[in-house]
């Protein structure tokens, strides 16, 4: 296969899968977020660095 | 029926998400991928074609994220002129159908204004439908060119040469497309029409860049294959043939593709352009409404239809503004500017976002906190600047046009809103500001002082005293007056006594000695009120007194400290048990050899008795790793003019820091730290050493934080 083709399939499909995969975090932590109730910056940071 | 403007004259939220992402996506899909496609595959070739829509979507995604954080709170007025590129981009003007054309978008155009008018319901409903309709549409060109391509794979043939021009003409063509990808913005205005706006509006954005980039790469794929090289008047390769028609390529295209290829595609743009129309109607509407409610704009733009509830006031004002330009204005050069101007407003979104995350970190709620903070916003501003330059080689108009346009709007902001703009509950008042010198400033050392009342002020007299002496400064005594959240911001002055016996009492020591200046502000969060009059006077120094008990979760020293230290624009020092007539004959400087030790070893000997008063500079050896120590008090001696007589050195072996701090601690009077330079997110996790110090030392203590400019912001916050 041509190496331009090769790295245009390869860059193509890694934008789309990135698209995606943000879409789907994006989507988790917005829900996640709603449920658990609003917070600042500081309070979410503070509660991953924590493990909570 | 209609209602003067006023708090409780608001429009109802009927739009749910799936409203509010098919507003996006009627937005996105239309004249920028239709008329884009043809161009992009004579200049990209086939490969990048597909490759720029690709990639253009995840430029868009990073913005969209940025976007998604403050959609209720954002509003623009910049969505009309991308509109009317989708309705009117492909007409001619030249053409003798002009006239019949500009008929057909003035009726289009008020049968949509009468939409909006009608409601948001209406509006959300009939532009779903649309929208709908056109992506059924575009989804069908992408599914039949997949199809196509597996019954006759030779067709896949078309993608070599891969890029035939290089690909250096990638970022020509994603200039040229990103067109395509603006629209999204339009979820933002409707935060007040929208059901549970803070879940919804963030995932309709996001929703629909995600959707739109994967249809993108679809209709591209199907483009490409659609035409079969030597068939009946295909000479040359297809991408070739493609792009030889220019705008019209993509139509030739899809009627190479399917039946009715053109029959359909037209529709498609029919559909596209109305219902960019009907959203942009939308935005442009709800931005100047917005704008209005917050007295930016005359009130006019504010009233609300009392049945309808619809903003009418700025819902005429738009419609004016489109049918002006619709029949009068060259709409190619209007529409060329409109890029330009989206990428400004989406690098100001960008640069504000990294602002107020910076700035209001502690007072804003997030319905979505985007992850790598800030490396996102920062790709995509590089990007726009980069697609922005580039479209001077497509549109020295448009590079004429967008910044009038723009220096219109700031005008307007500067001569009419400023002053008569709502004051919202997120703003610092200014109580009350007195000078109490008459002798000019010039050359002397700002030093501001926070003093939160008397109790606190008496804590800070000596220190100051002793700092103003030694940097020849003039003091700005500052109290930010703390107003419960339920208590209106203009009842702020009855809770200004203490703060008045405070500064009275630091006056009362210092008026003699020293320039002062005070100055008593309301602002809902302290921090952000203290740090914003630090940029404002211009100060270089900051002390403040901290009563060193924490029992707060969030922060290491305090709910108030803690943001000062880190978004403060200047040094920093924190007193705590520094009050009283206290004599300080020996200061220990713990030292790690970042600059804020060095400004620790300043304060230190400043602080100190100046004949009889000694500073150690004290290193503790756990094993891993001791900065040149000797080197380092050598040069800060020198650099500081502190006599070497009164600073000795010290350095032992110990396998936990904090301890043999605190065991030499009891040997002297006072301990002067640098606050910690690790990341603030390294910070979140468990209280650096400094801070455990501060904490549990029973000796005074003042904590320094040294102002080192951008290279300190970076490594702070990146």
């Amino acid at each position: 296969m041509d190496k331009d083709v090769l790295i245009g399939i390869i860059l193509t499909a890694a934008a789309l899968l990135t698209v995606i995969t943000l879409t789907v975090l994006s989507r988790v932590s917005i829900e996640r977020i709603a449920s658990d109730g609003f917070k600042t910056a500081r309070q979410t940071l503070k509660g991953k660095n924590n493990g909570k | 029926m209609a209602s003067s403007p006023g708090s409780s004259s608001k429009p109802t939220p009927e739009l749910s998400l799936f409203h509010v992402t098919m507003m996006g996506l009627g937005m996105m899909i239309g004249a920028g991928v239709f008329l884009g496609m043809g161009i992009s595959i004579g200049e990209a070739g086939p490969g990048g074609v597909v490759l720029t829509f690709a990639l253009n979507g995840l430029l868009a995604m990073l913005t969209a994220l940025t976007f998604a954080i403050y959609t209720v709170r954002f509003a623009n007025a910049l969505g009309w002129p991308d509109g009317l590129y989708k309705l009117f981009g492909a007409a001619n003007p030249q053409s003798v159908e002009m006239t019949l054309v500009k008929i057909v978008a003035v009726v289009t155009a008020i049968t949509f204004i009468y939409i909006n008018f009608r409601g948001a319901s209406e509006t959300g409903k009939i532009g779903a439908f649309i929208t709908m309709g056109q992506t059924l549409f575009v989804v069908t060109i992408g599914v039949v060119g997949i199809v196509t391509a597996i019954k006759d794979p030779a067709r896949l043939a078309n993608f070599t040469p891969f890029m035939p021009k290089g690909w250096s003409q990638l970022l020509v063509t994603m200039g040229f497309t990103y067109v395509a990808f603006e629209g999204y913005e339009v979820i933002a205005q409707a935060g007040d029409e929208a059901i549970d706006p803070r879940r919804n509006l963030p995932k309709a954005m996001i929703y629909s860049v995600c959707i739109v980039t994967t249809i993108y790469i679809l209709v591209a794929f199907a483009t490409v294959v659609s035409v079969k090289t030597g068939t009946q008047g295909v000479e040359g390769p297809a991408w070739q043939w493609i792009g030889s028609f220019h705008e019209k390529g993509f139509g030739e295209a899809v009627s190479r593709l399917m039946p009715f290829g053109n029959f359909i595609l037209t529709l498609a743009v029919i559909f596209s352009s109305t219902s960019a129309l009907n959203a942009t109607i939308y935005s442009a509407t709800r931005a100047s409404y917005a704008l209005g409610r917050d007295s930016m704009l005359p009130k006019f733009f504010a009233l609300i239809h009392t049945a309808k509830k619809t903003p009418y006031g700025s819902l005429i004002a738009t419609s004016v503004v489109i049918l002006i330009v619709t029949t009068v204005l060259p709409t190619k050069d209007v529409a060329s500017s409109a890029s330009i101007m989206f990428l400004f407003l989406f690098f100001m979104v960008n640069l504000c976002v990294i602002k107020i995350r910076r700035s209001m970190a502690d007072e804003l709620t997030y319905g979505f906190l985007m992850p790598l903070f800030p490396l996102f916003p920062i790709l995509a501003i590089i990007c726009q600047i980069v697609l922005a330059v580039w479209l001077v080689h497509m549109s020295i108009i448009a590079w004429i046009v967008a910044p009038i346009w723009i220096l219109i709007g700031l005008g307007i902001y500067w001569f009419y809103a400023r002053s008569r703009a709502t004051t919202t509950e997120d703003e610092i008042l200014i109580l009350e500001e007195q000078k109490h010198h008459k002798k000019p400033l010039e050359g002397k050392y700002p030093i501001m002082v926070a003093v939160a009342n008397p109790a606190n002020a008496t804590q800070l007299i000596q220190s100051t005293y002793r700092l103003c002496g030694a940097k020849d400064a003039h003091l700005e005594l500052i109290h930010m007056v703390q107003v419960p959240d339920q208590i209106s911001l203009h009842d702020a002055e009855k809770y200004t006594h203490i703060g008045k016996e405070g500064l009275f009492e630091v006056m009362l020591s210092l008026a003699l000695h020293f320039p002062i200046s005070t100055t008593i502000r309301y602002c809902r969060n302290v921090a952000r009120g203290i740090v914003s009059a630090i940029r404002e006077k211009k100060t270089k120094m900051l002390v403040l007194g901290w009563h060193g008990a924490t029992h707060h979760t969030l922060f290491n020293l305090g709910s108030k400290i803690d943001p000062i230290i880190e978004q403060s624009p200047c040094n920093v020092v924190v007193l705590k048990g520094c009050g009283g007539n206290k004599v300080f004959k020996s200061a220990l400087v713990p030292i790690a050899g970042g600059p804020n030790g060095a400004l620790a070893l300043e304060i230190a000997s400043i602080l100190t008795a100046p004949d009889e008063g000694m500073v150690t500079a004290f290193s503790v050896d756990t094993g891993r790793g001791v900065v040149d120590f000797d080197q380092f008090v050598g040069v800060n001696s020198k650099k500081f003019d502190i006599p070497r007589e009164n600073l000795r050195t010290k350095t032992v072996k110990a396998e936990s820091a904090v301890k043999a701090i605190l065991k030499e601690a009891k040997n002297h009077d006072l301990v002067v730290l640098g606050t910690t330079h690790k990341p603030l997110l390294a910070q979140m996790g468990r209280m650096s050493l400094p801070e455990k110090i501060a904490c549990r030392s029973p000796k005074p203590v003042v904590m320094v934080k040294s102002d080192s400019g951008v290279r300190s912001w970076i490594r702070r916050w990146i």
